[in-house]
């Protein structure tokens, strides 16, 4: 059966932009070394499933010197917790991980002063790794629990901490739309591989090669989730989802007759992350959330004009778009008129 | 309520109860039993998050009458695993990252055990037929695959157990490192509790009554009825709300109940709070309403000419027009060797989160007002609460529960504001649970937009101009349209220096379901138009699209189309890395698939055909007399 | 939301018919796959049924013969079943193909042919593989104190949209069908993705070749979800009949029944589809037994026919 099934491909790239758009954005943050050489992150943010707590126990750990699986991530909560504002906008690790990172030190500053004062050396010379703490260039070492002791019982000191960071976004001008919307940018581009059944105009898309710039990647396979994840909402867009309304009531207002991408629809995708670090903020790192599935669409469309020639610019390209699509092409290459 | 009592073992307990006699099964586990790691995505079979076994098959527990699993074993996912001893699959998930928001977990959890207990040798084609009926919203299902494929290897003996372990722990720096997710246990043994899961003392069910008209002035609306339901606590409309009631993300023109007309079919009209699920839908048939219709809009095109008005106040159906300009359009044309005019368009979408909107909120002893939801904007939305409320901010409490997928659509306020009418009302706790029906018909979707595009290109593949006009539908209300808007004629034009660029886009109101934030944001609308006609270009040009596109790309140190300088731009590395990353063969975009030599690599999947599992492929079962 | 009072699993004929005349207001339901998604916001809402009678437990109809010429199996069996069973399998392929498309595996578990075929759903994927099948319903009433049986053929039962021939206490007990043991099978089905979804066209095909595999013997091919009621292509059945099997005999014969297509919508599309789906399953349920041991269909004219389709 496979000459009904033509194959193509096609490529897009994209920009994007991380934080609020065209507005200041910030995030607040506490940090606090805990007993046992533990620690406690409190910022206003919950997981929504793109990885942010790990990623926040991640900064966490590497600022504090401490482990991951040791740091607990207090709830969002507007009352117990300091605003990190939303949960979008492509802004958690750029936002709250810097304001994270930022509680760190300060928390990390203050147990430092006081080991520097226990060991007798440069505040400068510490270090701390991994639930370790050590002076360079001197013998010193003792584990974060022991640190943190005495830190507490020898000089009454609880290192906590507080940060904060900003993105100075500027509005645009009303007029001419010039402007600083965003501190940060990223792009990325993908290719989409498609197979086409000329007898059905169904399209399966069978490989997305996705690169993106996420500025430092803090963890990977975290990043390689959000792509996967945003490239198949993409391919849902792509084919057949589609909420349609008569008059006001919905005709789809189900699942069985808004349809999503199954096991069975979906692409292998394969990704490269491309690490061009922000020059502005602490961590380097930018985001992935968004921007993952922007240039999934064109590259799907570009693939299908790609294997049988037909272009649709009217979103979702489902079967039937596609055997119409396909059937004009035939009669405009027959000669006949159009309508 | 009429029971029933049943015999049967859940999880190697023997339970003999009496149950509501029109329970589901799934309903049973979640409210009698505390089993709430079978979730409701749907309630029609459709996504999965429900399946259980019972006598060892799969199946899911919303298509079965509780009266049918009597007497029979049922399994759930708490009886898989705990967080501190998973299961072998558990543990995959967990290794290979398989769970982001969590919610379709369990289910899909159940359904791969399934499939191993079925087949302990099933290849990755079975595996995804057999999974084919649970939806994953967040993962694109890659790294549930690749922990089915994980743990398969395991069971059957091919890889050693220590490789479900596996992580190596960083030596220098935890940034970079593939850390698995601290959440991960508490989701794939579905422990983890979202804001349908949670339950307190003497709590009160609301439901809604909505509208059933796109556009109309509510006449009256008798309550009386509904009020004489047994179990009803309260019923609250417009009229309860004690402070300034609107909201909304950019320009706060929603009422949290409608008042005096309504704008959509499935807009919020009155909630009922009462003590059974039961007795508040049947509150809430027994509301009566009487609308005069008025005529509504449902093309953005006929909303531009305002002879219609949504919102009367305004004067104009224009939510938000923004412009950019840069350089002068008919300078640039005319400098250009081929000018291509297109019409692109996209069409609304829903969000589909799995987990269905849904809120607890109760009064705290120092008369704190308390909202446990799954919302992407707690901070914004306790602003907006205190004003709705009448409450100093410091009395308003804003809980983010666990958000089982969001993707912009959980950062309207749309139904928080009455929760929080009817705990005050009662003084008693009040949970919601919108089924997915009301959740796809009354919450915001991804703009629809109808791009007009004009592009000038010389012939060695400079652009010249660019000329861009964008319609897009914002529905009843202005949610995130305005954002939407800004955001798509930021970046619409792409990642190239364009320096002659007039750029439009528009946001209006209809009479359709309001258009919000979704996840691209309007980029994913005005990028499409652009993507596509740059191949378009390509073909004419007979040029690589790779190559049309870096000889216009960014560079650091470039003006953007709002005429920001770029400190760095990555869009030269993203391409090449790109190119080689899927071995590309270099060509002009004129359909040349037949031809190309860069197809069918091993990063593809295979084509799918349906029976993976039958001894015989169904391309070929021919058959002779 | 579905409630009611009472369910109602009868273990006998006798109590099933005993239920019937002592509770009013019922519904008869097995695997409740139909029932309880009907009963939502956007179709039928809140219903309130007073007595629900699931009739997967009545012992007699718990039927599953594979007989030479003839299988029985009762309205019961589920999907699943048919999927896996591997006498089932074997023989008659087609259902097992059909029931790969049906549903997912989960839902497979509790749907019944039975209910797939009473609900009558003019894009019910079952009942064009049954109908290839000559299937007979086999039908059970009481009159008085007798239960009596009565057998019709299934294109007659189906009356039209959610309209079956059942009356009175009548209830659909079991199908009667061919054993098509040597036939090759052909399910093809179109919809917006691939798993869980309704048929915007669905062909099943039956067919074997004479035994010098240059002729057709046999071919049967029914549709569904473009008409009210599935049914089967006489005319391109009687067609081949006896022909030689080549493109141009296929390709006429695929044009034939186009005009069984009577869909609320999508017309255009659906017959073109229907077309393509014809001959592709008619290649498929003939085509490996010629190419493997006739070497005549050989496989360049396959892709030849395809391309002059394409």
């Amino acid at each position: 059966m496979s000459l009904t099934k033509k194959r193509g491909r096609g490529m897009a790239a994209s920009w994007y932009g991380i934080s609020r758009t065209a507005a200041m954005d910030q995030a607040g943050a506490w940090a606090e070394i805990d007993d046992g050489g533990t620690a406690k992150v409190v910022t206003g943010v919950t997981e929504i499933g793109e990885g942010i707590l790990t990623v926040l126990a991640q900064v966490a750990a590497e600022e504090l010197g401490v482990k991951p699986e040791l740091v607990h991530i207090g709830d969002n909560d507007t009352s117990r917790s300091p605003e990190a504002a939303h949960a979008g906008a492509t802004r958690q690790t750029y936002m709250i991980g810097n304001a994270v990172a930022m509680a760190c030190r300060d928390s990390k500053d203050k147990l430092f002063n006081e080991i520097a004062k226990e060991w007798n050396v440069e505040k400068e010379t510490l270090q701390a790794h991994d639930g370790e703490i050590w002076a360079n260039g001197t013998n010193y070492k003792m584990p974060m629990s022991e640190a943190i002791h005495i830190c507490k019982k020898k000089y009454g000191v609880i290192p906590v901490g507080s940060g904060n960071y900003t993105s100075h976004n500027t509005p645009l001008d009303p007029v001419d739309g010039s402007g600083s919307p965003w501190q940060a940018y990223v792009f990325g581009g993908q290719v989409a591989e498609v197979e086409v059944d000329t007898a059905t105009g169904e399209v399966q898309i069978l490989g997305i090669w996705a690169c993106h710039d996420v500025g430092k990647a803090i963890n990977p396979k975290g990043i390689e989730g959000q792509i996967e994840g945003g490239v198949v909402q993409a391919v849902g867009q792509a084919l057949m989802e589609d909420y349609q309304q008569v008059e006001g009531h919905t005709t789809t207002g189900s699942f069985a007759k808004y349809i999503l991408p199954t096991s069975l629809d979906v692409p292998k995708v394969t990704t490269k992350i491309v690490e061009d670090l922000d020059p502005l903020s602490p961590l380097g790192a930018k985001g992935i959330g968004e921007p993952a599935m922007v240039p999934t669409c064109p590259a799907i469309m570009n693939a299908i004009y790609d294997a049988v020639g037909v272009r649709i610019q009217s979103l979702p390209a489902t079967p039937e778009k596609i055997l119409r699509a396909l059937d004009e092409k035939k009669r405009k290459s027959n000669g006949m008129a159009i309508n | 309520m009429h029971k029933l009592t049943i015999n049967l073992e859940v999880n190697g307990r023997k339970i003999n109860k009496e149950v509501n006699s029109h329970y589901r099964l799934l309903d049973f586990l979640r409210e009698d039993l505390d089993l709430t790691g079978s979730k409701e995505g749907c309630g029609a079979g459709e996504c999965g998050t429900c399946s259980v076994f019972v006598d060892g098959k799969l199946v899911k527990s919303c298509l079965m009458p509780v009266a049918k699993a009597s007497g029979k074993k049922i399994e759930t996912v708490e009886h898989q695993g705990t967080p501190d001893n998973l299961s072998t699959l558990q543990k995959a998930f967990f290794l290979t990252g398989a769970s982001q928001c969590g919610f379709c977990i369990p289910g899909m959890v159940m359904a791969a055990t399934s499939t191993l207990r079925n087949n302990p040798k099933a290849d990755i084609e079975e595996i995804k037929e057999e999974m084919g009926g649970n939806i994953c919203r967040c993962t694109g299902y890659q790294k549930i695959f690749d922990a089915v494929e994980l743990a398969r290897d395991v069971i059957s003996g091919k890889l050693d157990p220590k490789a479900l372990e596996e992580y190596s722990k960083p030596e220098a720096s935890y940034l970079g490192a593939n850390v698995k997710r601290i959440d991960a246990p508490g989701k794939v043994t579905g422990r983890l509790k979202y804001a349908a899961d949670m339950k307190m003392p003497n709590m009160l069910h609301m439901q809604v009554f909505r509208s059933s008209r796109p556009h109309a002035k509510i006449k009256k609306l008798d309550l009386s009825k509904a009020k004489a339901v047994s179990g009803v606590e309260a019923i609250v409309t417009c009229d309860d709300v004690p402070g300034i009631d609107n909201f909304g993300v950019f320009i706060e023109d929603q009422p949290v109940l409608a008042k005096e007309r309504v704008r959509y079919v499935g807009e919020a009209i009155a909630a009922v709070a009462a003590d059974t699920l039961e007795a508040a839908k049947e509150a809430v048939s027994k509301i009566e309403i009487e609308y005069e219709d008025l005529p509504a809009l449902y093309d953005p095109e006929e909303a531009l000419k305002d002879e219609i008005l949504i919102h009367e106040h305004y004067k104009t159906n224009l939510v938000k027009h923004i412009p950019i300009r840069k350089g002068n359009v008919e300078e640039g044309f005319a400098k250009a060797d081929l000018i291509v005019e297109e019409k692109f368009a996209t069409q609304p979408v829903e969000h589909a989160y799995l987990e269905p909107m849904a809120g607890l909120s109760y009064v705290d002893s120092d008369g704190t007002l308390v909202i446990v939801s799954p919302s992407q904007n707690i901070t914004h939305h306790r602003h907006m609460m205190s004003k709705i409320m009448d409450l100093p901010i410091n009395k308003v409490r804003f809980i983010m529960s666990p958000v089982g997928g969001g993707f912009g659509g959980k950062e309207d306020m749309i139904y928080q504001g009455m929760l929080a009418l009817c705990a005050m009302k009662t003084r008693l706790p009040v949970r919601y649970v919108m089924t997915r029906e009301e959740d796809i018909t009354s919450t915001a979707k991804r703009h629809p937009s109808r791009t007009n595009y004009k592009i000038g290109i010389t012939k060695d593949g400079k652009i010249t101009a660019v000329q861009i006009k964008m319609l897009a539908d914002g529905g009843a209300y202005g949610c995130s349209t305005e954002g939407v808007m800004r955001k798509a004629a930021i970046l619409g034009a792409g990642p190239y220096k364009i320096d002659n660029l007039q750029m439009d886009t528009f946001g209006v109101y209809t009479n359709n379901t309001p258009s919000g934030a979704f996840r691209s944001f309007g980029a994913l609308q005005t990028e499409f138009a652009t993507e596509s006609i740059l191949d378009i270009c390509a073909e004419k040009l007979n040029m690589d699209p790779f190559e049309l596109r870096r000889k216009n790309m960014f560079v650091a140190g470039d003006l953007t189309h709002t005429k920001q300088e770029l400190n760095s731009a990555s869009i030269g590395t993203v391409l090449n890395e790109l190119e080689s990353l899927a071995s590309w063969e270099k060509g002009t975009p004129n359909s040349r698939g037949a031809s190309r030599k860069d197809l069918n690599g091993k990063d593809n999947r295979d084509s799918c055909f349906l029976g993976a599992r039958l001894n015989e492929k169904p391309e070929a079962s021919g058959g002779v007399k | 939301m579905l409630r009611y009072d009472n369910y109602f699993i009868p273990k006998s004929l006798d109590e099933y018919f005993n239920l019937l005349t002592e509770v009013k207001d019922y519904r008869i339901v097995a695997g409740c796959t139909d029932v309880l998604p009907w009963a939502r916001e956007g179709r039928a809402g809140n219903v309130f049924i007073k007595n629900i009678i699931d009739i997967t437990n009545i012992k007699e109809l718990n039927i599953f013969e594979i007989h030479k010429d003839k299988i029985k199996i009762s309205a019961t069996t589920t999907f699943q079943k048919l999927f896996i069973d591997p006498q089932i399998r074997k023989d008659i392929k087609i259902l097992p193909q059909v029931s790969v498309w049906f549903a997912d595996d989960q839902i497979r578990e509790q749907a019944t042919i039975g209910g797939n075929i009473v609900n009558a759903s003019p894009a019910g994927d079952g009942s064009p593989a049954f109908l290839t099948l000559n299937a007979q319903a086999i039908i059970m009433g009481r009159k008085g104190k007798d239960i009596y049986e009565r057998k019709i053929s299934l294109d007659k039962f189906i009356l039209g949209r959610n309209k079956v021939d059942l009356q009175g206490n009548e209830i659909l007990a079991a199908l009667e069908m061919d054993n098509t043991k040597g036939y090759g099978a052909s399910f093809e089905k179109v919809g917006h993705r691939r798993s869980l979804v309704i048929s915007t066209v669905c062909v099943s095909c039956v067919a074997r070749t004479d035994s010098s595999g240059k002729l057709f013997d046999d071919v049967r091919i029914a549709v569904a979800g473009v008409r009210e009621i599935p049914c089967r292509l006489e005319k391109t059945e009687k067609f081949l009949q006896g022909k030689e099997i080549n493109e141009q005999n296929i390709l006429q014969a695929s044009v034939l029944d186009l005009d069984v297509i009577n869909a609320r919508s999508r017309l255009e599309y659906r017959k073109e589809v229907l077309q393509n789906f014809i001959i592709r399953a008619i290649i498929k349920s003939v085509s490996e037994k010629i190419i493997i041991k006739e070497n005549y269909f050989e496989k360049t004219k396959i892709q030849k026919l395809e391309e002059v389709h394409a």
